[in-house]
């Protein structure tokens, strides 16, 4: 599984250097780190679980991913988002744009209220994360990128 | 409220670097769980769910098949997210991270030898 993964992104980004961390423990994680200037986006692959994708930051020790997948398509879909598009945030519309490039069926949309107001007043910040069966993507709620 | 990433991590290498040395790979790893689930305990509210590892917003240790081999006989590597982390069988341990080969942590075993002189 995570030799072919390795194999379709290797294939479809040829301009970007990639470091392969394989797993010697069957349960454990592999590591695809792909460099990209002077950024790493690193992909976890571990069995049973999926994919996550880790956008650089090393304020952390031991963290899990950013965004979690569980479908390869998406996987890739976001990480061409990422890598060529420089959407390193996902907005409700690269979300839509996402599941464009692997559902057929139109995902439709609600306006829904916008509590950031309430929070920002009392000094919070507001995250919002986006659970579905193929993955768990935290959807940016700032300025446009 | 809990304290940034940033901030749980400097305390998390505060302490490590300033523990007593340990002799064994198995001391010296459990001196890093220790310690990091001490100060995630303290300085945040994120409950400790290893299988929420993924998604809960907590630091963990490295999961113990994360484990590779290095070439050198003596020293075992763990990978995380965004760092490797080196053991050796005299307790030493350093930690670097993936993309700039920064080293954050580099403290001797009990005999006084770091990871490179092993």
């Amino acid at each position: 599984m995570f030799d072919d993964f390795v194999k379709k992104v290797q294939a479809k980004f040829l301009h970007f250097t990639f470091e392969i961390d394989k797993a010697e423990i069957e349960s454990g994680s592999s590591w695809l780190d792909i460099f990209a200037g002077n950024e790493v986006i690193t992909v976890e692959y571990r069995p049973n679980l999926g994919f996550g994708i880790h956008k650089g930051k090393s304020n952390d020790y031991g963290n899990g991913p950013d965004e979690v997948f569980r479908d390869e398509n998406l996987i890739i879909a976001r990480l061409e988002a990422i890598l060529v598009a420089h959407k390193t945030d996902i907005r409700l519309k690269e979300l839509q744009e996402m599941f464009g490039e692997t559902h057929t069926a139109s995902h439709e949309t609600k306006v829904m209220p916008q509590p950031e107001n309430f929070v920002k007043s009392h000094g919070g910040s507001l995250e919002i994360k986006a659970h579905f069966e193929e993955c768990d993507v935290p959807i940016s709620i700032g300025p446009t990128n | 409220m809990n304290e940034s990433k940033q901030k749980r991590l400097q305390i998390f290498f505060s302490r490590l670097f300033n523990a007593k040395p340990v002799d064994t790979t198995e001391k010296v790893f459990q001196l890093l769980t220790h310690i990091l689930n001490e100060v995630e305990n303290e300085f945040t509210k994120i409950p400790f769910a290893p299988s929420l590892w993924m998604t809960d917003g907590r630091m963990y240790a490295p999961q113990t098949d994360s484990i590779r081999s290095t070439g050198n006989e003596n020293i075992i590597r763990y990978r995380n997210r965004s760092h490797n982390t080196y053991i050796g069988n005299n307790g030493s341990i350093k930690i670097i991270t993936v993309k700039d080969r920064i080293v954050l942590l580099d403290k001797p075993g009990l005999d006084g030898k770091k990871v490179e002189d092993l």
